[in-house]
């Protein structure tokens, strides 16, 4: 089947099964590889992306299923001439280690932040569930408080 | 990817990648040219452009631990230059013979293979040699256009100077520095007091690329023209293919080609990485990842099970058999010392405990795969790889195509993890197994259901540990009996399986007056591997929770306890595994850390109920770890408030990307000691994704961590690994100081939930 998917701010004519997941489309035929795959089965959030602003897991969203909805990408976070107070966030508390699940964590956090601009640690507990191997869910905290400010300043 | 062989310029640059954001690699000289001048003009490692720019290559796979920093920090250092005017770019790997005539890569450069927490204590002196040879012909370029002496010219960030007034910066001196050969013999080094870049934090030089989701890793990576492979792997361990009907899976659209990927036909040698598939199975080919998955799930395939059929090793039953064992038939004699079985019994006291591990996946967040194409004519291969072991990966794709190593391209990658996982090079074997079947560059990736099913699991233990303790506290006599999945049990040349096992002059050797300590086999069908700190986090959980219960007993302060064990202390020499080199254990720089780690985390100040602290220690990779955590327990929850390191691993290379590592080793120590377990129940093991196989998550992590380095100008030590041991200790032991319950299992969140469940108190909101 064909579809119009409107990804990052164009439309992008995809050819694909209704049932492929959004990530493997995004991966395979987009060549948009920021989203990562990790799991299959919703359960890591590398793959997170943004569907009508709400963060979803690309590889258990059926294609079929996004419609004319707006899908938003990691490739498709920052701005022309800055980076999402998030990302800047997480450059300065220089969270990433092997780098691999950071951009679902940060679509993770946007879509936190958008919600709850000051989440108190319970709410960042319960609503962060994305996996990191590496063990950097400290400077993760830090960097949600850190992009917090900066939201706060108006940074953008 | 098509080799460069052009006599242009070397400074040409190679699109290894066609999707967007191409990785940049370097391109390979003409063939048969002179094993140095790789990457760099100036030099193997250095590359300056006429504006000053400089590029310097890193040729050790990144994975998170920050060497794609740290080791060009190096050569900065001795080259000159400001750090922030530096480019990083991996190398791809260059395969020379040595004078054995061994294909090997960047000789004398310190080691490309990533383990061991090895490449900047490896890579120290020889990558800061490298910097200072570069600047060495730089200055050379100077002295011969200025027609003075090189000795006369001195060089501050980026700049040469003559005291006459002459100056010029490395920019303009860089094209005739690298006509000039690279020096021979060794140059002089900076002295620490002279470090201008070493020792000052960096950032992790790819922040900005990852933040916008770059495809920086193996499975991002493309070959023009490239096939996609998933392997239909034997569930059962040791398994084979009975019988295959491919259903409808050949007629799918895109799929190319099956491929047959026989199991290893011998067993694999020791402590090398594997370079056989780790199962029998069929690969499929296809156009994409997604249509190959497809047609896996259309084959029908019978297996034969193999020898590991009836393995059930999750029972109780399976480990209540090898405690028998342990308790009565003597094991191989690790480490005696004094006479432990002849103590009198009067008047001392006995303690004992018993503590149980499981095996564990490494369950990396990207999963294994690798790029590999072998040419048409079959005389050359290349592959893009997210490896540790860069030269067995090349070593493994001769060993399928039997194309000679030095033909073979491997152009590193940023891997999505390691953790000792992508040491081993069965992923290579099977995609070069497929490339050499279909002629065309083949692109295996392995889903999760695969990793946790296909892993060289870390071993899982059984460990029963006896003290006698003098009626004033003093430790008489010290027995332990382990039993482990050992690493090395089964593989070729039949090596003891206690080799890898215990790490005999750890603590608290040369502490206790008698000490024996035995070692029994814990058979297993599964295939076992290295995993961070491997030995080490389970033996540190068995004896710094001892530590703690004997401290316990005999109403002592642990850290007051290790400590006096400790005494005066002195240098031990410490064997890693018999064919290294003997390391030194310092256990005055031992006592440093655990003063240092209590200091910085308040021990002995009073907590409110429901809080405890624990205290553990550790010394591996020549690094000395002392961590105290910190719990709440109430509300059903277990909450870790606070994480305290004191390390002493020498000199720190860059603070940041070690502090990294700690704190990374804390959490990544939590996820392991509290929800992680690989079982085996007839012939399979039973995880399959992240649904049934429990890592940690924001919601138990530390809260905050504090880490703290010994000043030192000792050479640097290994910060990869070593943060991982004292935190499952540490754990258990503040859990048993918050609630009086004492856990010997890891995993502790099956013992630990009914104490969750009893405590429901309100955690005071602070």
């Amino acid at each position: 089947m064909t579809f119009a998917l409107r990804i990052n701010g164009q439309t992008r004519p995809v050819d694909a099964p209704p049932d492929q997941p959004l990530l493997w489309v995004l991966r395979e035929q987009l060549g948009l590889k920021g989203s990562k795959y990790g799991c299959g089965i919703g359960a890591c959030g590398a793959c997170t992306v943004h569907v009508d602003g709400q963060a979803v897991r690309a590889c258990v969203t059926p294609v079929g299923a996004v419609g004319q909805a707006s899908i938003t990408t990691i490739e498709g976070l920052a701005g022309k001439a800055s980076l999402h107070p998030v990302q800047q966030a997480w450059i300065e508390e220089d969270v990433a280690q092997c780098g691999y699940c950071q951009a679902g964590q940060i679509m993770a956090v946007v879509s936190l932040l958008a919600e709850t601009p000051s989440p108190s640690d319970d709410e960042i507990d319960a609503r962060l569930t994305n996996l990191c191997r590496c063990g950097t869910y400290t400077r993760i905290r830090a960097a949600i408080r850190r992009a917090a400010e900066l939201m706060k300043q108006g940074v953008a | 990817m098509s080799a460069a062989t052009s006599t242009t310029s070397r400074r040409e640059l190679l699109k290894a990648a066609s999707g967007a954001g191409a990785l940049l690699v370097f391109a390979r000289p003409q063939a048969g040219r002179a094993a140095a001048r790789f990457v760099g003009e100036i030099g193997p490692f250095v590359r300056i452009d006429a504006d000053g720019a400089v590029t310097i290559g890193c040729h050790v796979g990144e994975m998170g631990q920050g060497v794609s920093t740290s080791l060009p920090m190096l050569i900065a250092e001795e080259l000159d230059v400001p750090f922030e005017r530096v480019s990083i770019q991996a190398m791809p790997l260059h395969l020379a013979r040595n004078a054995r005539g061994q294909a090997r890569s960047y000789l004398g450069a310190g080691q490309s293979t990533a383990g061991g927490s090895n490449s900047v204590r490896t890579g120290f002196i020889p990558l800061r040699q490298a910097g200072a040879r570069a600047r060495r012909m730089i200055l050379d370029a100077a002295a011969e256009r200025w027609r003075v002496p090189a000795d006369e010219l001195t060089t501050r960030a980026g700049v040469v100077r003559h005291p006459s007034g002459r100056a010029a910066t490395y920019g303009e001196l860089a094209a005739e520095a690298a006509k000039r050969r690279e020096p021979v013999g060794d140059m002089v080094l900076k002295t620490p007091d002279q470090f201008s870049i070493v020792g000052k934090p960096q950032r992790h030089l790819d922040a900005d690329r990852i933040v916008r989701g770059e495809p920086l890793f193996g499975i991002d990576a493309e070959m023009p023209g490239m096939l996609h492979a998933v392997v239909a792997r034997s569930p059962y361990l040791g398994g084979k293919v009975a019988t295959l009907d491919e259903g409808h899976g050949l007629g799918l659209p895109g799929v190319v080609a099956l491929v047959p990927i026989p199991a290893a036909d011998a067993p694999a040698p020791p402590l090398e990485p594997r370079s056989t598939p780790l199962a029998a199975g069929v690969a499929v080919v296809a156009t994409s990842f997604w249509a190959a998955m497809q047609a896996r799930d259309a084959l029908r395939i019978t297996w034969s099970r193999g020898p590991g059929a009836a393995a059930d090793e999750s029972s109780a039953r399976a480990y209540a058999d090898t405690w028998a064992r342990m308790e009565t038939t003597p094991g191989d004699v690790v480490r005696k010392d004094g006479d432990f079985a002849g103590l009198p019994a009067s008047r001392a006291r006995t303690v004992s405990a018993r503590y149980e591990a499981a095996m564990v996946a490494h369950a990396c967040l990207e999963p294994p795969n690798a790029i590999v194409s072998v040419d048409p004519d079959g005389r050359r291969a290349q592959a893009i790889l997210a490896t540790q072991a860069p030269d067995a990966a090349a070593a493994t794709i001769a060993r399928v195509t039997g194309i000679d190593p030095v033909q073979i391209d491997v152009t590193l990658v940023r891997m999505g993890g390691g953790f000792g996982r992508k040491f081993d090079q069965d992923m290579v074997a099977e995609a070069a197994i497929v490339a050499k079947a279909v002629r065309r560059p083949v692109k295996l990736v392995w889903t999760r259901e695969d990793d946790l099913q296909h892993d060289l699991y870390r071993p899982g233990a059984c460990h029963i540990l006896d003290a006698v303790v003098a009626p004033r506290g003093r430790i008489l006599g010290w027995r332990h009996r382990l039993a482990t999945h050992s690493r090395v049990a089964g593989a070729a040349g039949d090596p003891a399986p206690r080799l890898t096992e215990y790490y005999p002059d750890g603590f608290p050797a040369g502490h206790v007056p008698n000490m024996q300590v035995e070692y029994h086999l814990l058979p297993s069908a599964a295939p076992r591997g290295a995993w961070r700190a491997p030995g080490h986090v389970v033996n540190a959980f068995a004896i710094e929770c001892f530590l703690d219960e004997i401290a316990v007993a005999t109403n002592r302060d642990p850290v007051e306890l290790r400590l006096d064990m400790i005494g005066a202390g002195g240098v031990h020499s410490y064997m890693y595994l018999p064919q290294m080199p003997r390391r030194s254990f310092d256990t005055r720089r031992y006592a440093a850390v655990i003063r240092r780690a209590a200091e910085a985390s308040g021990w002995g100040k009073p907590l409110p109920a429901g809080r405890g602290r624990g205290f553990a220690a550790h010394f591996t990779f020549e690094s000395y770890v002392a961590q105290v955590v910190e719990v709440t327990v109430a509300e059903g929850r277990l909450r870790i408030d606070r994480v305290t390191a004191a390390v002493d691993a020498g000199m720190i290379v860059n603070p940041n990307g070690a502090r990294a590592q700690i704190e990374g080793s804390i959490n990544d120590g939590l996820s392991a000691a509290l929800g992680q377990a690989i079982t085996v129940q007839g012939g399979q093991v039973e995880q399959r994704n992240f649904n049934d196989y429990e890592m940690l998550r924001m919601d138990g992590a530390a809260r905050r961590i504090d880490v703290s380095f010994i000043e030192s100008r000792e050479p640097p030590t290994g910060l990869g690994e070593p943060g991982v041991p004292p935190l499952a200790p540490a754990l258990a032991n503040a859990i048993f100081a918050a609630t009086g319950v004492r856990l010997r299992r890891t995993p502790m969140l099956p013992d630990l939930r009914p104490v969750l469940a009893a405590r429901t108190r309100k955690i005071p909101r602070r």
